[in-house]
């Protein structure tokens, strides 16, 4: 159980104490801080701004999440919405940028396909890229893709998103089925490839399903806890707490997300958030407990967390919530690596 | 300059040692292989399908230091024409993985070198047709990336790029998209090839390219054994000077000259190459498709190995000079200046 008597969190930077504020970045220099989930470069596509300039549109790119502590971040590389086709084509398309950025802001940041790619950008003092696709759509019903994504780099990939596809059913599309034949296949065949599963944006039975399946821990890269915001347009994309446990009985992370819109509360605030951090640590351990900001995703967020360079606010109000120093070190990025390390492998 | 020779390549032990030391001093370079591309339709290869892996061996055997690989989709393939091609780049660079101790993939003229001296088979990656770009310049980049350093604008079927032989009786020249993506590959540091482009295709490319090298990475010599069965058929002297204008290179079809082991035939080849370098000089002529395409390393074995090629040549009165550059040197020269480094 966490303390009772928490202070209420700081709201920006200048408001944390100055020996609070050393604290939290000796903690960020305790482990890779690592993101679940971030939609960056299809800003890039967009030509709207490359990541290894500092911008002050968006709410990541490489300098600023330097500067915010992380250490590293799964960037998603974004499929055509809602349905389309041509999906290697737009992936094809994002490679370009997230090749061009990374030689160009070799500098700051390097792309890790490897646990040890995480902690030699973190010896280096780089930003680590890891690249993400959200939704087995990306393999357009080719098994085969797979190994060619892993070779380009990937290393994990959401089952679905919003919608149905060859996979399984998403958020919107809940038809209370499992996986399809081909989804089994290509659960069966990521353990094998050692590219992490995401089950973020998946069905309630869909996600049990997965884990029914998998031989590897998953995770569950961005999203709030269903027991404590159960109404509004999105309160099928948080997770239910059956979920949490097999999840973490799996031995994988929930990655929590600093969203208003999953919380249907467009005032929601910092200890809003830390509601949903305690309630899955209380029911499976904080071992089991992730960050996925699903920044540059197009949420509100609480105030201070507008950007990346707010984490360590973040940090500093799982602290108030008592959680030890151990406990946060997992939280920011201990636990993913432990999921990355089983996953990957080699 | 009698080089034309009817004899058949005389291999005494002389001979012979200059062959191997010509052999030794160059890599000699394939300028076009279709194997990447024949896996099944949906570009991997399976046991049922007659594809075979790049016999990286056995073209090392028939003395080939370099080896153009081409990917390429037919209209039919599974998925979009960019699935197609990640495939087939995702198999070959696993057989390239697989065989790492005999070859690598090179982007730059200084790989080749570092390949050859190593012993190994320098692969080069190169797309037969524009499709897999999908009318979108981003891919061309992705496509650099991922280390393809030539690019045929069209195959055999008329694409966004262009007009094709196969499907179209009179074939358009480029299209603006077309036009666009020769002039982004110059200014990126690809090398533009004209096999199979159309004739207007060809002129079209020659222009956009702006004076940068331009290669045919394989076509037959129409001035020395005709036109050819195939679409769009041979080289014409005039589409060889233009071409030899670029400062770029020929590789002269071993298959399109129709040599199939006879000695015949190996003179017929032998033919082609006097007259393309009487009519433009020793340094803008090269070797292409002499693997074959399925079958790799069967037709260069057909025709006793590209030592036997390079005695022939010799016995055809060109200087050991001029055939360094063929065998490797221009291709070698036309890559450096092309891709920069």
């Amino acid at each position: 159980m966490r303390r009772r008597d928490v202070p209420t969190p700081a709201r920006t930077l200048d408001a944390l104490a100055p020996e609070r504020a050393a604290r939290v970045r000796r903690l960020h220099r305790m482990t890779s801080v690592i993101d679940a989930h971030g939609d960056s470069f299809r800003f890039v596509v967009w030509g709207e701004r490359r990541l290894y300039e500092r911008s002050n549109k968006g709410q990541v790119d490489f300098p600023r999440a330097l500067e915010g502590g992380l250490g590293a971040q799964i960037h998603n590389i974004l499929l055509p919405r809602p349905k389309g086709r041509l999906m290697v084509h737009a992936i094809l398309k994002t490679y370009r940028y997230v090749v061009e950025d990374l030689r160009a802001g070799a500098h700051l940041a390097m792309l890790a396909t490897s646990v040890e790619d995480i902690e030699a950008a973190r010896r280096d003092g780089k930003f680590a890229v890891i690249l993400g696709l959200e939704g087995g759509e990306a393999l357009e019903g080719d098994l085969e893709l797979l190994p060619a994504f892993h070779r380009l780099g990937v290393r994990v990939m959401g089952l679905t998103w919003m919608w149905r596809n060859e996979l399984a059913d998403g958020t919107w599309e809940d038809s209370g089925a499992g996986l399809s034949a081909f989804g089994r296949v290509v659960v069966k065949e990521m353990n094998r490839r050692g590219i992490a599963i995401d089950t973020a944006h998946m069905t309630p039975r869909g996600i049990l399903h997965t884990l029914e399946l998998s031989q590897h821990p998953v995770i569950c890269s961005h999203t709030l806890c269903r027991a404590l915001a159960n109404t509004g347009e999105y309160a099928t994309r948080n997770i239910g707490d059956e979920q949490i446990k097999a999840i973490a009985r799996g031995g994988g992370v929930v990655g929590l997300a600093p969203c208003r819109t999953l919380m249907n509360n467009p005032q929601a605030e910092i200890e809003d958030l830390m509601c949903h951090f305690v309630h899955v640590a209380d029911l499976v351990g904080p071992e089991h407990v992730g960050l996925g900001s699903d920044y540059d995703g197009g949420t509100p967020t609480p105030t201070g967390l507008e950007d990346i360079t707010g984490l360590p606010l973040l940090t500093s109000a799982l602290l108030d919530q008592g959680f030890s120093e151990p406990e946060v070190v997992g939280i920011l990025g201990g636990n993913y690596l432990r999921v990355f390390r089983t996953v990957w492998g080699r | 300059m009698p080089r034309a020779s009817s004899e058949s390549p005389n291999f005494n032990p002389e001979r012979r040692a200059i062959v191997q030391r010509l052999h030794r001093t160059i890599p000699v370079i394939d300028g076009h292989c279709d194997a990447a591309r024949d896996g099944d339709t949906r570009g991997r290869r399976t046991e049922a399908s007659t594809a075979r892996p790049v016999d990286i061996a056995g073209v090392l055997q028939a003395g080939l230091g370099g080896l153009v690989c081409a990917l390429g989709v037919r209209p039919s393939q599974y998925g979009g024409p960019a699935h197609a091609v990640l495939r087939q780049y995702d198999t070959l660079m696993g057989e390239l993985d697989a065989a790492s101790q005999l070859a690598a993939l090179c982007p730059s003229a200084a790989a080749i070198e570092r390949t050859y001296a190593a012993g190994k088979l320098a692969v080069i990656l190169g797309l037969d047709g524009g499709e897999a770009l999908e009318g979108d310049l981003d891919l061309l980049h992705t496509y650099y990336h991922l280390g393809v350093r030539i690019i045929a604008p069209v195959w055999w079927w008329t694409n966004e790029l262009g007009g094709g032989a196969c499907d179209d009786p009179e074939p358009s020249g480029l299209t603006s998209f077309g036009r666009q993506v020769v002039r982004e590959m110059v200014g990126l540091g690809m090398l533009v090839d004209v096999a199979h482009v159309p004739e207007r295709g060809f002129w079209d490319a020659l222009e956009c390219a702006d004076g940068r090298p331009v290669i045919c990475s394989h076509a037959g010599v129409r001035g020395a054994v005709g036109a050819g069965t195939d679409a769009p058929g041979n080289l014409t002297d005039e589409q060889i000077k233009a071409l030899a204008g670029t400062g770029g290179v020929l590789g002269i079809d071993v298959s399109r000259t129709d040599l199939k082991g006879a000695d015949s035939t190996l003179s017929k080849l032998v033919r082609s190459f006097a007259h393309a370098t009487d009519l433009v000089g020793a340094e803008h002529v090269g070797f292409g498709n002499g693997c074959g395409g399925a079958h790799p390393g069967a037709e260069a074995a057909d025709i006793g190995g590209f030592p036997r090629l390079t005695g022939a040549l010799l016995d055809g009165g060109f200087a050991e000079r001029e055939l360094l550059g063929m065998l490797g040197g221009n291709f070698l020269r036309v890559f450096r200046a092309a891709w920069g480094g």
